[in-house]
């Protein structure tokens, strides 16, 4: 009796799996139907543009849509070893699955990823694409990717979060919602070597004020000040951070509507042994717009922008010849022995490039300075004529990097190995900022860029949102989102005073629009 | 409550039927006079708080990760429905029967009257009628109180007498419920639990206790799921959450209040009606849980008491309707979709038709705007009562939404692109996704000639169930041309758009806005035409003399009656004589000043009323009279 419902069984199996082989066949002809069809002579059109670029080995399957019309794709993704990935899909977009990926990437580091599109037209037939050579880099790109994500903001907002994704593949996370402290703002996320002990975290909010949260050894604590952008030295012990009395105005004309401008700015230390802040002469001078701090690896250089003051007004918006300032690149030297400062130096003058010098990020190798350069004034990604530059700090030669866009570039970060960059950038249209990839090789070439993979493919076609300040991380942030949310609603356990001095930015009654993208 | 008894079924039966009347005449209000379409298209503008809806798994992904997500979901893809009057009307409906349904099985816990009951159960839905009479959409807020009593009907008829699995039930149902309908819902739900602990189990120290359990775990939900401010936690989708509190008026507001907590009070005060000592001495065998109804032994004709509880609530709702008569709300939201529309002439025709003696800035600014496209701004301005704020809406210290979208219309017209980008991306930005806005911000990126961006909003667009069609068209409009209507706009915006990046955009004062506009783009007709209004309202007639210089250069064959008038007026303020080589004014329109200035100077003590009244029928659409007298003279 048992074996009969056995046999029974495994019949109606076997003709299931049989109507079901059928019944694939028939939707997707094999192939050899493909190898049939007719050979395009072009790459297919892909989006993202996933086409002759350098890929991290460890980076999340680039998934695109191919643009062609038709009622059956197939895409084979190939390289020297390994086997090859095949997706039959009757919609154009691709999506690869993720084990079979990683596996292919990782068996061919340094080699070539082939991928051939075929696309199947109702009436003709499969049309076979020319083939798309990517190459997989032998360097891993760091694996964590920390951005602010939010809707084009001008003076106002209200869903402004810090999330962090798993470039291995499309896993996000929030670290802090604006929603936690009452729909406030959250800017400026900096770590230091691009790991997250210590890490700090600016916070604007009506309800709960504007102060920094620091997150170090696993405690989040919040300082009682208005951090602007920051550079933690590499010893964690040290934080450089500005004081901007920003201000934003709007063109009547032209792509970008947004403008601002620091009516003034300087630069302040945060000492962490100490809880104290002090305002170095060097970094805060009176006739001088100082911002952007960055260290070198070795902390023994401070690298920043400062621009001269052009007006005499401080609170006119914007100020006269506000379109003529531009930012020369200085640096100064730091003995963390002795905390001294050594004297301020420039490193590359405006006046030399005609053009402002701004966001500096020197490779974690010490050996290459990446900068934006617009036309004029401090906030690159409201500039559409903002570029990437790349500097050799041994020669201080510098070039205009093959990767910019007639669009805005800027918000730039070194992965770990300094191979990878991962920037903002406006290419798709102009208004919205997405995160992309470069590699850079070791002469100092950055290969085309590509965005930041999505599980979706289409997504960046619907997409409001931007991607802003995206910043390569080693790791996850180890901080759990309820203690980081709970902290930005406590009072401040660190009180600091800024020590007032000529060229201190006076303190402003609080403007939401004092904020930056 | 004895369910099986064949008298309590006739009974809730009736008193569902009693309700009918009432529903259908409420459907058909909402239909033909409030017309749910108007609301839909109030969304992003008047009615800010619109909770938005998209296709897809992101938006619902999203959406369900605050409080009350699901509610949220279900009242965007509800508000949908909105965009046909009918089927908005039907939706309004469909949820004042759930109030009032839900509202029935509960009161029925405390109070055996079927009648009363019946009558009271229509409070709730009515308090929402009248809240959409008035143009406001507190769907959200209307479902999690509906969620909200469905939990607390659930909750009430579980078999568990045991405190401990009485209180795990409550908790789970809490927790669950506040993720599905906010503190708006639980707050329904808890304090018809103390309710129902007090009256009608008798313990009422559990019932505390459970309110208690009720509050930790919305605190404990916010502090770690949710993480949001535990002050956020316990308002959202109550009456006193932002979106109701900043988007409403206090009536409207007052009534949401009525709508959420009308149960529990009926409840209390219906249940002290049914034991005050001679209901108790009359009805001596009627138990106290009982839900079955007694049946009527009195002298009063049964018909008559139906008709009474048919008419109760309609007469109440028509009551309602009266003393919150506004003659002007429907013309001001109907002026806005006109507006929206770009049906000029409708616009017109409506405000020739407005209410003697009323006036609304955003209707009035519409009326010019209209005016402006049908080419009679500078002949028909003062053929409509003006309120000077009312070109370019600043009235406000601080703008609103509904005027930043509304300026963000006219900056377009205006060819004030990059001004139009600000303000509506300022409301993506703080009020989130809506689909007006969106399809505004397409629309920008064309004008700028990115297109782009316009196909980014456009993809966004087409996840909206109503304006997909309209995302389509256009996507196709920019793959294979424009259509001729879609062209002649593009061409007319961008031909007085401002092409320098460096420009900087003036917005200190309507005037100072006018005239950058023009100095941006010397052709901008819009511009000067507002501008040369700004003047009139503002009596600024010097500067109307100044800038009619410019007509020749902007095409003009001939000077505009109300410009002549203005010139007029302040050649003879100036004791000048009018230079006809400068000023060609028309014979007809001297005629008129010299009439005018007869009769004006013939005013006496003692003629006064009646040569106003003169001044007014011949005079009193004309400059002469608006500028003299300070106002339009409408008969």
């Amino acid at each position: 009796m048992k074996l009969t419902v056995s046999t029974k069984s495994l019949f109606k199996t076997s003709v299931s799996c049989l109507v079901l082989l059928l019944l694939v066949l028939c939707l997707f002809p094999g192939s050899d139907a493909v190898e049939n069809g007719s050979s395009v002579a072009v790459e297919p059109n892909i989006t993202p543009d996933y086409r002759d670029v350098v890929i991290p080995p460890n980076i999340a399957p680039l998934n695109f849509r191919v643009q062609h019309a038709g009622d059956a794709y197939l895409v084979n993704i190939h390289s020297d070893q390994g086997p090859s990935i095949t997706i039959r899909s009757k919609t154009d977009r691709i999506r690869i699955p993720s084990k079979p990926w990683r596996a292919l990437l990782q068996a061919n580091r340094g080699r070539d990823l082939f991928v051939d599109v075929s696309v199947r037209d109702h009436n003709e037939g499969w049309h076979q694409y020319q083939r798309i050579t990517n190459h997989i880099a032998r360097e891993d790109i760091d694996g964590t990717l920390v951005y602010r994500f939010m809707k084009p903001i001008y003076r106002w907002w209200q869903d402004i979060g810090i999330y962090q994704r798993n470039l291995a593949d499309f896993g996000e996370s929030q670290i802090l919602h604006g929603r936690s402290f009452g729909g406030g703002c959250v800017n400026c996320h900096s770590f230091t070597n691009q790991t997250t002990n210590p890490m700090t975290i600016g916070l604007r909010s009506t309800t709960y004020g504007s102060h920094t949260l620091l997150a170090q050894n696993g405690q989040v604590v919040k300082i009682n000040a208005k951090w602007g952008y920051t550079a933690w030295h590499p010893s964690g012990e040290l934080a450089v951070y500005s004081l901007n009395k920003v201000r934003q105005f709007n063109h009547a004309g032209g792509m970008e509507v947004r403008d601002v401008v620091d009516l003034d700015s300087a630069l302040a230390c945060y000492d962490a042994k100490t809880q104290t802040v002090t305002c170095p002469e060097p970094l805060a001078q009176k006739d001088r717009l100082e911002t952007y701090p960055t260290w070198s690896p070795d902390g023994k250089t401070l690298y920043f922008c400062s621009g001269p003051v052009l007006w005499e007004d401080r609170d006119t918006v914007p100020p006269k010849n506000y379109d003529k300032l531009k930012y020369d690149l200085k640096r100064v030297a730091y003995d963390q022995d002795t905390h001294q400062w050594g004297s301020v130096e420039t490193v590359l003058a405006a006046e030399t490039t005609g053009l402002s010098i701004l966001l500096p990020r020197v490779s974690p190798d010490g050996r290459t300075l990446l900068f934006c350069m617009c036309q004029y004034g401090c906030f690159p990604v409201y500039q559409p004529s903002s570029d990437l530059y790349l500097m050799d700090l041994a020669t201080g030669q510098y070039h205009r990097l093959d990767i910019n866009s007639d669009y805005s570039e800027s918000w730039h970060s070194w992965s770990s190995n300094s191979r990878w960059i991962a920037f903002s950038s406006k290419r798709q249209g102009g208004s919205l900022t997405r995160t992309h990839f470069s590699y850079v090789d070791e002469t100092g070439h950055a290969h085309k860029a590509f965005v930041l993979p999505q599980k979706d493919p289409a997504l960046y076609e619907s997409q409001l949102e931007t991607y802003s300040v995206p910043e390569l991380l080693k790791g996850p942030v180890p901080v759990s989102r309820y203690k980081l949310a709970r902290a930005t609603r406590s009072d401040p356990a660190i009180a600091v005073d800024i020590p007032i001095t000529g060229a201190t930015p006076k303190a402003e009654p609080f403007e939401p629009w004092q904020e930056r993208e | 409550m004895n369910v099986g008894d064949p008298s309590n079924v006739t009974d809730r039966l009736k008193q569902r039927l009693l309700g009918v009347p009432f529903f259908a005449a409420c459907g058909m209000y909402l239909w033909r006079v409030v017309e749910p379409r108007l609301i839909f298209n109030s969304f992003g503008s008047i009615l800010t708080e619109a909770p938005p809806f998209l296709t897809g798994m992101r938006f619902f992904k999203d959406t369900l990760t605050h409080p009350g997500g699901f509610v949220m979901y279900a009242a965007g893809l509800l508000s949908q429905g909105f965009a046909s009057s009918w089927l908005g009307a039907v939706i309004i409906v469909c949820v004042g029967l759930c109030l009032y349904d839900l509202c029935l099985r509960h009161l029925q816990a405390v109070h055996t009257g079927p009648s009363v009951t019946a009558v009271a159960a229509t409070l709730g839905p009515a308090a929402l009628f009248l809240i959409y009479g008035r143009y406001e959409h507190p769907l959200p807020e209307a479902l999690a109180v509906c969620l909200g009593l469905l939990f607390s009907r659930g909750f009430e008829t579980l078999p568990l007498r045991h405190p401990g699995a009485r209180g795990t039930a409550f908790a789970l149902m809490a927790a669950f419920g506040y993720w599905l309908m906010g503190a708006g819902g639980v707050l329904v739900f808890t304090v018809l639990t103390l309710v129902y602990g007090m009256l009608v189990h008798g313990t009422w120290r559990f019932a505390i206790a459970l309110c208690g359990l009720s509050a930790a775990i919305v605190w404990c939900c916010a502090q770690f799921i949710f993480l949001i401010p535990p002050q956020q936690a316990f308002v959202d989708l109550t009456p006193f959450s932002a979106g109701v509190t900043q988007g409403m008026k206090p009536l409207s507001h007052a009534l949401v209040m009525l709508i959420t907590g009308w149960v529990p009070v009926c409840m209390v005060l219906l249940f002290a009606v049914e034991k005050l000592p001679h209901k108790v001495k009359s009805r001596p065998a009627h138990k106290k849980n009982s839900l079955g109804p007694p049946k009527s032994k009195r002298g009063v004709p049964v018909l008559i008491k139906a008709l009474a509880c048919v008419s109760m609530p309609c007469l109440l709702m028509g009551a309602g309707l009266y003393a919150d008569a506004n003659t002007m709300r429907k013309p001001f939201v109907q002026a806005h979709d006109y507006a929206r529309h770009r049906h000029w002439t409708k616009m017109l025709d409506l405000g020739r038709n407005l209410p003697r003696g009323q006036g609304n800035v955003f209707v009035n600014h519409d009326i010019i705007r209209a005016l402006y496209h049908t080419g009679r701004l500078p002949y028909d301005l003062f053929q409509f009562p003006q309120i000077p704020h009312g070109l370019l809406l600043t009235h406000e210290t601080t703008e609103s939404f509904l005027t930043q979208m509304t300026l963000s219309d006219l900056f377009i017209d205006m060819g004030q692109v990059n001004m139009a980008e600000k303000l509506t991306s300022e409301f993506l930005a703080v009020k989130g996704h809506n689909s007006a806005v969106v399809e505004q911000l397409a629309w920008i990126n064309i004008f700028k000639g990115q297109h782009e961006t316009a196909r980014i909003y456009l993809h966004a667009l087409r996840k909206d169930l109503i304006y997909r069609h309209a995302a389509d068209a256009l996507l196709h409009s920019l793959d294979h041309g424009f259509k001729a209507d879609q062209l002649t706009r593009i061409k007319q915006v961008q031909s007085c758009m401002c092409h320098d990046p460096g420009a900087v955009a003036k917005m200190t004062s309507a005037e100072a806005i006018l005239l950058s506009a023009l100095q941006f783009n010397p052709a901008n007709k819009m511009a000067y035409e507002y501008l040369m209004a700004s003047y009139l309202l503002t009596g600024q007639i010097d500067k109307v003399v100044l800038h009619a210089g410019r007509l020749k250069a902007l095409g003009y064959t001939s000077i505009p009656t109300l410009y002549e008038e203005a010139i007029l007026i302040y050649t003879g303020l100036q004791g000048q004589k009018l230079d006809l080589n400068r000023f060609n004014v028309n014979r007809t329109t001297l005629q008129r000043y010299t009439r005018f200035a007869q009769l004006k100077n013939s005013i006496t003590p003692q003629n006064q009323a009646a040569v106003l009244n003169r001044l007014i029928k011949e005079f009193g659409q004309t400059y002469l009279f608006y500028f003299t007298f300070g106002r339009v003279g409408l008969g």
